[in-house]
């Protein structure tokens, strides 16, 4: 198989997709676990607990535009719902990722000589399903 | 079809095509080259640098123009450079399917150019960025 660039992610937010100019987009997925081991055990064991992850995106900004149409605008602190990304794109069988999940940051970067950046970050807050496009 | 190139030196020569301008630069705005035997003063607007950013899934160009006057009389050069800047230093330039934010001068230019019958001609204008996105 192939290696790929980010040119076709498909990345949605409570079904709005938001990958148009999005510059950089990043998962991060965690089991938790505890130190099982105890007594004369020589080596240390451990026991899973609960799945955590976290999502960022860059993007660059746009001009105006409303909650329904603006990333700034949609991504506020606190929104939740559910986060959609296919990285190969999302026709027939690419694979397909989605997790309910709530903003938790958002940074604007502006600069006098440079396009404006917004910086979005999610926590997940649920199960992730790993699935594929029909 | 129109590609960007084309259409933003189309919006390039619309802004410099202005009475500020050719009032003083009475030979005309050329593309490259002035043809032959055009009366001074007049003004080149030439590509010099850049491309596609390649940012995002949203065209994105970042080019940089020399644009100069061209005269026999030093003063004449220097006052239209001074009108280019007016017309283009952090300016909108008008670009069918594109917005333009960014438009500044970044670098002086200014050459002396002895021509074959001793006559000096003087080449006095700068570098220009100019980034436009879809």
């Amino acid at each position: 198989m192939p290696t790929y660039t980010g040119t076709a992610l498909y990345l949605a937010f409570d079904g709005t997709e938001i990958d148009t100019d999005f510059r950089e987009f990043s998962v991060s997925e965690e089991m938790g676990i505890v130190d099982g081991s105890a007594g004369a055990d020589a080596n240390r064991t451990y026991l899973t607990t609960l799945k955590d992850g976290t999502a960022s995106g860059t993007f660059l900004d746009q001009t105006g535009g409303t909650a329904a149409t603006a990333l700034y605008n949609k991504c506020i602190p606190g929104a939740e719902g559910t986060l959609e990304w296919g990285p190969e794109g999302n026709s027939s069988d690419d694979p397909r990722h989605h997790v309910n999940a709530i903003v938790t940051t958002r940074d604007m970067t502006v600069n006098f000589e440079d396009v404006t950046e917004v910086v979005i970050s999610w926590q997940y807050s649920g199960a992730v399903t790993d699935t594929a496009y029909a | 079809m129109t590609g960007p190139v084309e259409l933003l030196e189309t919006g390039l020569y619309n802004k410099l095509n202005v009475a500020a301008v050719t009032d003083l630069a009475t030979g005309g705005i050329w593309d490259t080259n002035a043809p032959k035997d055009t009366s001074y003063p007049y003004v080149i607007f030439q590509h010099s640098a850049g491309g596609d950013e390649n940012l995002t899934k949203s065209r994105m160009r970042s080019v940089v123009y020399i644009v100069k006057a061209v005269s026999n009389v030093k003063n004449t050069a220097a006052d239209i450079s001074e009108k280019i800047d007016d017309a283009l230093h952090h300016q909108t330039l008008t670009v069918t399917g594109y917005t333009n934010f960014w438009t500044a001068r970044q670098q002086d230019f200014r050459i002396g150019e002895l021509t074959d019958n001793g006559i000096m001609i003087y080449h006095v204008g700068g570098f220009y960025r100019i980034r436009i996105g879809e």
